[in-house]
């Protein structure tokens, strides 16, 4: 009788972890195959409704949403296209000022705009000049001397 | 907010996490993508000049979490992600954003 015993008790041990198995998977329709296949999270939680497999929702990895250098990687490409284009900006203003002042300079440029004052050498325009770039020094001076508070 | 993606929008995916992984573009990186009734859905990208990359279920998670923040200007963070497969749409995927998650 003791042996009866201990026979249908070791007989169910052994199927006790089958049916708490089949609990933790949700039953039939649940997606199987999952101790066959190497899984970065563990085993596959997919599951079925008609035709469609659903994978159920999954967060990414950490090293997706703490990865700088995937951002960086695109945004340096960007700044350097960038970096080009504002050296040609700054050779465009450059040019553009300097046509712009040799047409309005009153004194110079004798084939712009001005209508040849001045092919020949004056001092008046240079000297014009140096007031005009002490004038501009002072202002600036005086920007920057201002008490601040 | 839930997004849908479809099948070309999951390729997209795979082929720029792929391409950011081999040191190359996007459009030099060929895609395929699998489903298979015992190891559910996989890809293979395989870039120019590099050997094949096979991607299991959460390397296309990734992929797609990578590529919403990537080009779309998600958090991959506050993203959950579902690929999903029937014979007439084929793979697709369905992203929850959670909002108010840091």
């Amino acid at each position: 009788m003791k042996k009866a015993w201990l026979i249908w008790l070791v007989a169910f041990s052994l199927t006790l972890p089958s049916f708490a198995e089949a609990k933790r998977f949700g039953g039939g329709s649940s997606y199987g195959g999952h101790s066959s296949i190497t899984h970065s999270t563990g085993s596959l939680s997919g599951t079925r409704s008609g035709s469609t497999y659903r994978s159920g929702y999954k967060k990414p990895s950490g090293n997706v949403t703490q990865n700088p250098n995937t951002r960086s990687k695109y945004n340096n490409n960007n700044q350097q296209k960038s970096r080009t284009g504002s050296i040609l900006s700054h050779g465009a203003a450059f040019g553009a000022g300097a046509l712009l002042g040799s047409m309005l300079h009153p004194f110079g440029g004798g084939g712009f705009g001005m209508g040849g004052y001045g092919t020949g050498f004056s001092i008046f325009p240079i000297l014009l000049d140096i007031v005009i770039i002490l004038i501009i020094v002072r202002i600036i001076k005086g920007i920057f001397s201002r008490r601040r508070y | 907010m839930e997004l849908f993606l479809n099948e070309q929008d999951v390729v997209d995916s795979v082929c720029v996490y792929a391409a950011y992984r081999d040191r190359t573009e996007p459009q030099y990186v060929e895609a395929d993508l699998r489903y298979d009734e015992n190891l559910g859905i996989s890809a293979a990208a395989r870039a120019e000049g590099s050997v094949e990359r096979h991607l299991n279920e959460h390397d296309v998670v990734d992929a797609i979490a990578e590529y919403l923040q990537e080009y779309h200007n998600f958090i991959a963070a506050n993203l959950l992600v579902e690929l999903l497969y029937n014979p007439e749409k084929g793979i697709h995927a369905s992203v929850m954003v959670q909002t108010g998650v840091y």
